[in-house]
């Protein structure tokens, strides 16, 4: 990787391709013409004129600022009576062509910026040698077609140029020098940054550069011909350097850095950005998956990851057991169309969901489930644990493991031992042993709640489950009639034990997200980022909502709410809490 | 006709924007409008001339103004001069 220095001319960094402009010399020839070819001429110097000047107006649309000026001040030099009659006169005069005529006049008052001692008029020339190359060119395109009598074609001709830097769309351009209308037109063809070689702080270039929000770094005092077009550059906006053929990781860093400086500026759709609060705090949104449908829209709202995969899913539809081919080609699809850690939680299902025996538990929610099932029925596990190990050879660094329904610390002891022998088993078989994949627990049974600083030392990681965690709470079943009305997973009893597990994560310096509903709802999320929490999971649909809005309100309102929800004595009160302080609609 | 020195007083002298601003409000008058500077004589209603003077803070130039309502247009430009062009230091 490369590095050049430069000066920060407009703020803000960018990541794209290189594209290197050559600096297009025009060579106008002295040609010699007929007193009678006088007036001709002096319509292509005319018609150059016009067509610049509508070139310049359709520049000038929803321009604003200091870029509406500098364009309107090209405008006045190109209308110029002055210099228009000079170059009548000139053609007149000496017998030439329209443009041997414009070239010579604009260079006698080019000369004159040349002599100046100041550095900022001769920031100026390249302004008035862009208007003169343009006008040049023009001129020349008249004549071309009259010529071949071909006027017809004109219009196109000239439209298509002015058009011609679609393609350069995501780029950085890298030139000697630039004009002002020059940075307009790259503006519009949405070029993210642009990098040059001679400029100056107070070229017009610059300045419309800073009024139009594009990253512009100036004087990297190195040849462009020797920055490899095509190849990614970074503009380092804090630095003002250019980073040329950065790694993978480099590029990621910056695009992050770029995704959050533009939120914080309140300029884009939160539904393609990270989520952040109005004072600049990053919270991590990830998805809650079931089936491999819903993936299309989490990637839609930009989710960071897979948060919770219910892997359960597999199971429906009476299955007792999916084969390993059948769990591969799930988590790969899982793998292949998401970014970001992907968080698979082992079977979570009860007895009554793997054998039917729906009638043997007379209260299958405390009974054989999750863990406790799947350390019995070790050929489940094991089947599951080979499937996880061998996709991560080759999705290295996302998968993580995620075990349900932990009551104590053998069973975490257990699991381990399940996966160890699994380990040994792929290696036996000639597999490669992979690094250790995360591996965290559920926290959804008050036990591991209330001793969270002690699980804390087992796992890398905890997820909240506050659907389960609330059931088991405040003892209510909410599918019950008679008793779903008492299901409150915003009760304060669960913010009190929110607030625990979070201070026993972030003690044992380990990962800690929420996967429940409590996540998705906005008196939720305010909550859970109020007491320290910055990494919520939740089902695909209600991602835009929830980054939304995390966008409204700072960080200090949202631990405002935190400190006090977990005082709170009934739900009525966490409430109203909440309407005081997030007022604002 | 009348002629009268001033001096440039804006930081970044008269570039592109103050020129404009300054052959913008002399084009308002029907008067003739020249500056006389480092021996140049450019007309004062012309972008490019104004700017190819390549005038900077502190620059002495002298005006010359010549018609039926020169005395307006005198005012109305040092008056613009004076405030900088409306422009804010650069």
């Amino acid at each position: 990787m490369n590095k050049l220095e430069g000066l920060i001319a407009s703020d803000g960094s960018a990541v794209g391709p290189l594209f290197i402009r050559e600096l297009s010399t025009y060579e106008t020839l002295s040609k010699q013409i007929s007193s009678g070819e006088v007036a001709l001429e002096i319509e292509y110097y005319q018609s150059a004129v016009d067509a610049y000047e509508l070139e310049l107006e359709q520049l000038l649309a929803k321009l604003k600022g200091a870029a509406s000026e500098i364009i309107n001040s090209q405008n006045l030099i190109l209308k110029d009576e002055q210099i228009k009659a000079e170059i009548i006169k000139f053609i007149r005069i000496n017998l030439v062509s329209a443009t041997h005529a414009i070239d010579q006049v604009y260079e006698l008052y080019i000369s004159r910026l040349r002599d100046s001692a100041s550095n900022l008029f001769k920031q100026r020339i390249i302004d008035l040698i862009t208007i003169k190359d343009r006008l040049v060119k023009l001129a020349a395109t008249y004549s071309e077609y009259a010529n071949t009598d071909q006027i017809a074609s004109l219009s196109i001709e000239l439209t298509s140029s002015v058009n011609s830097k679609k393609n350069i769309e995501g780029t950085i351009v890298v030139a000697r020098d630039m004009s002002p209308t020059e940075v307009v037109q790259l503006s519009k063809a949405k070029v993210v940054g642009i990098v040059l070689e001679k400029g100056g702080l107070t070229a017009h270039a610059s300045i419309v550069a800073q009024s139009l929000d594009i990253p512009c770094l100036v004087q990297i005092g190195h040849q462009i011909n020797d920055i490899p077009s095509g190849k990614v550059g970074i503009i380092d906006g804090e630095d003002g350097t250019l980073l040329i053929d950065p790694s993978p990781e480099i590029i990621q860093q910056y695009e992050t850095r770029i995704s959050d400086a533009l939120i914080a500026k309140k300029k884009i759709k939160p539904s393609r950005h990270p989520a952040i609060t109005s004072d600049g705090e990053r919270v991590e949104i990830h998805a809650n998956i079931e089936f491999i449908q819903e993936l299309p829209m989490a990637t839609r709202y930009r989710a960071e990851g897979i948060g919770l995969v219910r892997t359960e899913a597999l199971l429906y539809g009476g299955l007792t057991h999916k084969s390993e081919k059948e769990q591969d080609v799930y988590y790969r699809r899982l793998l292949e169309d998401s970014t970001g850690p992907v968080v698979i939680r082992l079977f979570d299902i009860g007895g009554d969901k793997l054998y039917g025996f729906t009638t043997e538990e007379s209260n299958p929610f405390l009974g054989w489930r999750g863990i406790r099932m799947l350390l019995d029925e070790k050929e489940m596990l094991h089947s599951q644990l080979r499937t996880i190990l061998k996709c991560t050879r080759d999705y290295p660094d996302r998968i993580r493991i995620l075990v349900p329904m932990v009551t104590n610390i053998a069973e975490i002891y257990a699991l381990k031992k399940e996966l160890s022998i699994v380990q040994n088993e792929l290696v036996k078989e000639g597999f490669t042993k992979t690094q250790n994949v995360p591996l965290g627990i559920m926290v959804e049974v008050p036990a591991v709640a209330v001793m969270a600083d002690k699980f804390a030392r087992e796992v890398d990681f905890f997820s909240i489950g506050t659907n389960d965690l609330t059931q088991y709470t405040l003892a209510v079943d909410r599918t019950n009639d008679q008793v779903g009305r008492l299901f409150e997973h915003d009760h304060p009893a669960i913010w009190k034990l929110v607030q625990q597990i979070q201070v026993a994560a972030q003690n044992a310096n380990i990962e800690l997200n929420v996967c429940g509903e409590l996540a998705s709802t906005h008196l939720g999320a305010s909550g859970l980022i109020g007491l320290g929490i910055r990494n919520l999971s939740m089902k695909p649909s209600s991602i835009l909502s929830v980054k939304k809005w995390i966008h409204n309100y700072s960080l200090f309102e949202y631990k405002k709410f935190g400190s006090k929800v977990v005082h709170a004595q009934d739900r009525k009160q966490v409430y109203q809490l909440f309407s005081s302080i997030f007022n604002r609609s | 006709m009348i002629r009268k020195k001033v001096t440039i007083k804006n930081s970044s002298g008269l570039h592109a924007r103050p020129s404009a601003a300054l052959v913008k409000l002399s084009s308002s008058f029907k008067s003739d409008f020249f500056i006389h500077m480092y021996g140049y004589r450019v007309n004062g209603k012309s972008i490019l001339g104004v700017m190819t003077l390549a005038a900077e803070q502190g620059a002495e130039m002298e005006l010359e103004i010549d018609g039926s309502d020169e005395q307006a247009c005198l005012e109305a430009i040092e008056k613009l001069i004076d405030q900088k062009f409306g422009m804010k230091d650069e």
